[in-house]
């Protein structure tokens, strides 16, 4: 099987995975006890048996359950995910707005927990247990144990309000805005780089740095767990024991040889924990304000506003999927032996 | 013919017996062993002592706890810590310490719930899946995948949202995300145990199918299992407290370490309110993971030759 016809595969795959599940979301969304109609009018309109019925026609929940599923898939196929009973805007152009906050915070948040993880993961493997070996894994465990959204606000406590040294919430200072309708990518560090805006990219990096360490903290612990163990795993190979009596030196041992063959789980870790970062933007961003998906999908959720809250989970569900096909794909590349017609 | 099958039958019910419990006994020894390491690994006994402590005081609240959880002093509202109230007073005046202790007899029953029920679901449908396979399996695994592929605390979100806050929904809400994990490992743990001369042997002597799956293929599936569960007793706190912050799990006045962290925001200068229920969260989380981390290096034989 080629590369081609592997990924073609998996992306036919994902089809009925997402049918199935956006028939799951729709259920929950639409049957459960919660009632969106007195979540959404007054206790006033309540007692309007006309105003209820209109509302209920307007939205489509007078028709049975499986009608309402075929009109919305029908419409999704269109590009249209209906109009948020919150927002009263086209989901999709919610999406199109909230999304790049979090992928900007979520991108920054994998690039952290790499640049530091697989380091301090290297190290503690090389010095396994000497004391740098023990605090490395005593402060990945802290991080991993560690709730994101007490993290946030111990850390808006210390560095804005104790320290001064960082913002406080929001993507940029109080009444600035990047305009929406100019904007290239949406992710205003690198919108404000395009434009070569060096003071609004300063402004958007610093109140960037703290959501973003906050969400890649735990991710942080797991990847300096995965890559220590799979340092050690590789580290007791034969090739490596080969590769020293070589004579070559421990450097190139290291990164040459352990350290090729031990990413291939750190890639898999990342790629699975994309799920919690993902999950850990809904508390971020509703601690920091942050405009994103995360805080939209809260929102979303406690006003019981449907659309919404089936736009959010197909993206979100996409996402994850592609995620995942994306850590298969690196698979090959990583490890040779997994490369096409292997299987 | 009959005859025959009933001579043969109780000696192979004998043999099969025998069989069964020198495979108990060398399990137990394992698990002995397995303890025996673990009181050597400094990490893991430091988990087990932490998870100990905190499943003592929620026992004892009543006694260990300086005042009434929900005992209001307005007067003496958002005290910082003192030697009269060790970790301060909130927003009510109510003793945040004791607030803390009491947390404990909410977060870790939640915790061991979610991960008990998910077990038992997770082993039904994964034993199932994995030892009838076919159809059967194709179908259950791909509910599982659908449950996976999305982010668990977003689902429990969206499913806790619709049934209303409160501690009995919010668990439940959990265990339906929570699940799938229990099924993909049982269901390739019982592939693999499948495959072993002992399981042929149970079946070649006449065993039923649900006897072999249930006494011969599943205890051999145990270990690994609760590896897992004891590690993600902490995660299910750390979600739970997550929604409860949310405002979708506990429901004031409720002393619960997530909503007390949640009623923090509003005194954001007054550090303690949210820091020592978040300290809570911490220490016990990383109790389960330090318990766990040790356990599977004291079950797995492999690594434990190797450390």
């Amino acid at each position: 099987m080629s590369m081609q016809q592997f990924i073609l595969r998996r992306l036919l795959l994902m089809i009925p995975l997402l049918i199935g599940f956006s028939i799951i979301v729709f259920i929950i969304s639409h049957s459960l006890p919660g009632d969106p109609v007195a979540a959404h009018l007054g206790q006033k309109s309540m007692e309007n048996p006309e105003i209820v019925a209109a509302f209920r026609q307007q939205w489509g929940l007078d028709k049975p359950l499986w009608e309402q599923y075929f009109i919305y898939m029908s419409k999704l196929f269109q590009g249209d995910l209906g109009v948020s009973i919150r927002t009263h805007r086209p989901v999709v152009d919610d999406l199109r707005q909230f999304l790049p906050a979090s992928a900007e915070l979520a991108i920054g948040a994998v690039l952290f927990s790499l640049i530091f993880g697989i380091p301090f993961g290297i190290i503690s493997a090389i010095k396994k247990d000497k004391p740098v070996d023990h605090s490395v894994r005593i402060v990945s465990l802290i991080g991993v144990s560690s709730p994101v959204f007490w993290l946030a606000q111990m850390g808006l406590f210390v560095f804005y309000f104790r320290l001064g040294w960082l913002p406080g919430p929001g993507r940029l200072e109080p009444g600035m805005a990047l305009d929406i309708e100019s904007s290239i990518t949406g992710m205003y560090t690198v919108d404000s780089l395009l434009r070569g805006d060096w003071e609004m990219f300063w402004i958007a990096l610093k109140h960037l740095i703290l959501p973003t360490l906050v969400l890649g903290s735990a991710t942080l612990g797991i990847v300096t767990r995965i890559t220590r163990s799979s340092m050690l795993e590789a580290m007791a190979q034969d090739y490596v024991r080969t590769a020293r009596s070589k004579g070559l030196d421990e450097r190139s041992v290291i990164l040459r040889h352990v350290l090729k063959n031990a990413l291939i789980p750190t890639v898999t870790v990342v790629g699975l924990s994309f799920g919690g970062i993902l999950a850990g933007t809904v508390l971020v961003e509703t601690i920091f304000t942050w405009p994103g998906i995360g805080r939209y999908a809260y929102q979303s959720c406690i006003t019981l506003d449907f659309p919404a809250i089936m736009g959010v989970a197909i993206l979100i569900a996409v996402m994850f999927s592609v995620v995942n096909l994306l850590v298969d794909i690196s698979y090959a590349f990583l490890d040779p032996r997994l490369r096409v017609g292997g299987g | 013919m009959s005859s025959a099958n009933e001579s043969r039958l109780p000696i192979a019910n004998l043999e099969l017996g025998q069989a069964e419990s020198s495979r108990a006994r060398a399990f137990w020894d394992e698990i002995v062993k397995a303890i025996r390491y673990l009181l050597k690994s400094p990490l893991a006994l430091t988990g087990l002592i932490i998870v100990t402590a905190w499943i003592f005081v929620s026992v004892f609240a009543p006694v260990v706890a300086p005042y009434e959880p929900l005992q209001q002093d307005v007067v003496n509202r958002l005290q910082p810590p003192s030697a009269e109230h060790w970790m301060g007073t909130d927003q009510l005046g109510r003793d945040i310490l004791s607030r803390v202790i009491y947390g404990g007899r909410i977060s870790l029953p939640v915790g061991f719930l979610v991960v008990f029920l998910s077990i038992i679901v997770g082993t039904i449908l994964g034993s199932v899946a994995g030892y009838v396979g076919g159809a059967t399996d194709t179908a259950l695994m791909r509910i599982t995948d659908m449950v996976m592929g999305f982010p668990a605390i977003i689902l429990a979100m969206a499913i806790a949202a619709a049934l209303g806050s409160g501690l009995e929904k919010a668990t439940l809400a959990i265990v339906l995300v929570w699940w799938p994990n229990y099924a993909r490992l049982v269901r390739s743990l019982v592939l693999s145990v499948r495959e072993n001369e002992y399981v042929a042997a149970a079946r070649a002597v006449g065993c039923r199918e649900a006897r072999i799956l249930t006494r011969t293929v599943l205890p051999n599936c145990i270990a690994p299992a609760i590896v897992m569960a004891t590690m993600d007793i902490g995660n299910a706190i750390l979600t739970f407290s997550g929604l409860s912050f949310l405002g979708l799990g506990a429901v004031p006045p409720t002393p619960e370490w997530g909503t007390m962290v949640a009623s923090g925001i509003q005194v954001f200068d007054q550090w303690w309110v949210a820091g020592f229920p978040g300290l809570a969260i911490v220490t016990v989380v990383m109790g389960f993971n330090f318990l766990g981390d040790g356990l599977r290096d004291a079950l797995d034989p492999r690594l434990r030759r190797s450390l």
